[in-house]
């Protein structure tokens, strides 16, 4: 997954540059070295050249003809250093008056008085392939002298640094683009990794947090800081929650003691009046059954509830709220399917499961019409159990699902229509996140595949930690 | 009858032993009230009660530890714990104490008549295999309901549900407690699913018969009476 994203990456994109500048610039150097090394032996070889020229022509003036045959021989024996040739002759003559070399070769000039020629006008006695430079002075009695050197030596020296510097910088580039992928390939890793929390922290997970290398660099600073953001972000979120549950604690008693008196008056009212005290009643005890709701979300939500876990069989729990909803689906016609249910032991709270499949059961009911179809499935797998409420009702837009688990949400298309105060699923997710699992929603395409209407399929997750019996 | 019935409130949050302690009153109980925990264990230990109505969390001495001290003085008097704490736990650290039952604030007042009925009667109560109301007959050992000889056909649950009113017949009983006693779990129930399950057994046991046993008593619950 990494290596094809990688090319995307502002990272990458970033090493990529650097790699480029790494590239040029040790690309600039190596030419920079190149024509400094080679520029230095050249300049030695001519003032060599130079030099030898001096000696040949000195010793030509002061001991003529033979005692330049003798230097150049003394300059050309074997054992001495370099590949010098001489030549002495008449000017406008090619012919060769003394020196190592038969005639006068035809030469093309260089810059600053320098001459150079090829092989094919020399014959060097060996054969290869060979250039030489050399110099001529045309002395003041008519004859002329040249002195060259072959330059084969310098020009394979010449190569070699040339040939290492290309190495080097080919070298250059592959650990620059080695060092870059590494980079980006950690960088990336940070960069998920930070994505996947705040993944989970968007899915409301609010008490994750960002991980910290612990090196300090500035992803930890910016992990530390986004950090510092969810913890204000969460202990406002728990302000705002504290105050609902405060509210709902608040609320419970004087409602409890409004409804007490309703009752109270409902014995001595008048039969005319008795319908409206009845009334009250019921919205009385609405009110208290969504504050006793959101005290007890609240309660799970704290997690407080763990300490109260004890061994209880799933199983057995969703067999019994299917049964007690069975006459329920019944009176309305609704084709109830239940499949499958093995003993299944989990640590948990029996009440608080019941609850939750309860509410799960009485909503597939609630939103199945007449004559409707509901599924449930307790299905024990690998590590986790599933248990599943599909039904072939109208089903809620796939957009909404994530909404349905805030309190008092209610999909409008059923405001008015079912009872009921928003807090059921709520609860739900509550109880499932309480046993270390996780509800998720979808149409019952996979229950129903030729049903008109989508239906809604809620899945219960629950982990399976200790071996079911 | 009801004059004689005597019971004790020990609660500290004056509004709601006022509360009660009038509603009781208004059954025709006699009812005495203690606010804190010290002196609701003298009256408990020193006088005779019928029942004992206990707040859980009370200052000097709680409610645990009253019950319990009762119990070692070995008086079987029933004891019915309020409290605000509605964890499992603490039920069951209620009932372990020596309570007979248990009761989440805040309640309507008939769910805590109906309890006080039932707990009352207890004492009366024999250990029988066959329950009578009318001429509705129940054997538990061989699991056989008669309505007048004629032989009723009933699902377990409904069995249950109907060993349950029949033991508490002649009283109230709240959705509540038959979700406590019938199904055995304490959960609050969005719908009115448990009527469902009575009218079924109603069909059942009613239907054929011109006296009907099993009525519902608005507002409250459900009732089983020949009368």
């Amino acid at each position: 997954m990494i290596p094809r994203r990688i090319f995307r990456t502002y990272t990458f994109r970033f090493a990529v540059l650097y790699v480029l500048t790494i590239s040029v610039s040790a690309s600039m150097i190596s030419a920079l070295v190149y024509w400094s090394i080679s520029h230095s032996y050249f300049e030695r070889v001519q003032q060599a050249i130079t030099l030898e020229l001096d000696n040949a022509v000195e010793q030509f003036q002061q001991t003529g003809l033979a005692g330049f045959s003798a230097y150049v021989d003394s300059r050309t024996s074997p054992g001495v250093s370099g590949h010098y040739y001489f030549i002495l002759s008449r000017e406008g003559s090619n012919e060769a008056l003394a020196g190592n070399l038969d005639s006068w070769p035809a030469l093309s000039s260089l810059l600053g008085g320098w001459l150079s020629g090829g092989r094919d006008l020399f014959d060097w006695g060996r054969e290869r392939q060979t250039h030489f430079v050399g110099q001529s002075r045309v002395l003041d009695n008519g004859y002329r002298i040249l002195v060259a050197r072959h330059y084969e030596d310098v020009n394979q020296r010449v190569e070699l640094v040339a040939t290492t510097l290309f190495q080097s910088t080919i070298v250059t580039i592959i650990l620059g683009v080695i060092g870059g992928a590494i980079i980006s390939a950690g960088m990336i890793r940070r960069i998920d990794s930070l994505n996947h929390s705040i993944t989970t922290i968007m899915q409301g997970d609010l008490t994750e947090r960002l991980p910290m290398s612990g090196r300090g660099g500035e992803i930890d600073q910016l992990a530390g800081q986004l950090n510092i953001m969810l913890d204000r972000i969460e202990s406002s979120m728990n302000d705002v929650r504290q105050v609902s549950d405060n509210i709902a604690h608040d609320l419970r008693t004087p409602l409890t003691r409004l409804r007490n008196k309703l009752s109270t008056l409902e014995k001595r009212s008048s039969p005319q009046n008795r319908d409206m005290v009845r009334e009250m009643l019921v919205e009385a005890d609405h009110l208290l059954s969504i504050c006793a709701a959101l005290l007890r979300i609240a309660q799970v939500e704290s997690g407080a509830k763990k300490s109260d876990f004890t061994e209880v069989d799933l199983a057995r729990i969703y067999t019994d709220v299917v049964e007690l909803y069975e006459p329920l689906a019944s009176v309305k016609d609704i084709a109830l399917d239940m499949r499958g249910a093995d003993a299944c032991v989990i640590q948990g709270d029996k009440d608080l499961l019941f609850q939750m499949l309860a509410n799960l059961m009485d909503n597939a009911i609630k939103y199945t019409p007449q004559g409707g179809a509901i599924t449930t499935v307790f299905d024990v797998g690998e590590g986790e159990l599933r248990i599943v409420f599909a039904d072939n009702g109208l089903g809620i837009p796939p957009k909404k699902y994530n909404k349905v688990f805030q309190r008092f949400y209610r999909v409008e298309e059923s405001r008015g229509i079912q009872p009921g105060n928003g807090l059921g699923l709520s609860l739900v997710q509550a109880v499932s996140v309480l046993h270390g699992g996780r509800v998720e929603l979808s149409d019952s395409r996979a229950f129903y595949p030729h049903s008109k209407t989508p239906g809604l399929t809620v899945t219960v997750h629950i982990p399976l930690v200790v071996g079911h019996a | 009858m009801k004059e004689l019935v005597k019971i004790l409130l020990i609660e500290d949050d004056k509004q709601v032993a006022d509360y009660v302690g009038s509603g009781l009153q208004e059954q025709g109980y006699s009812v005495t009230c203690a606010y804190d925990g010290r002196q609701g264990r003298q009256l408990a230990v020193d006088k005779h009660f019928d029942l004992l109505i206990v707040d859980r969390m009370l200052p000097h001495c709680d409610g645990l530890t009253i019950v319990e001290t009762v119990r070692e003085n070995g008086n079987k008097v029933p004891v019915l714990f309020l409290s605000a704490l509605a964890d499992i736990d603490d039920r069951v650290k209620g009932l372990k104490a020596g309570g007979d039952d248990y009761l989440v604030k805040p309640f309507a007042i008939e769910e805590l008549l109906a309890r006080i009925e039932v707990l009352l009667r207890r004492k009366e109560a024999q250990p029988t295999t066959r329950l009578k109301v009318g001429e509705l007959e129940l054997d538990l050992l061989t699991q056989k309901v008669t309505r007048a000889g004629k032989s009723l056909n009933l699902q377990p649950r409904e069995f249950r549900l109907l060993e349950y009113l029949m033991k508490h017949a002649g009283q109230v009983v709240t959705r509540t407690m038959l979700l406590e006693n019938v199904w055995e779990y304490h959960f609050d129930p969005q719908t009115n699913v448990i009527d469902v399950h009575v009218s079924r057994l109603r069909q059942k046991i009613d239907k054929e018969f011109d006296t009907p046993l099993l009525t519902t008593i608005r507002g409250e619950g459900y009732m089983l009476s020949d009368s």
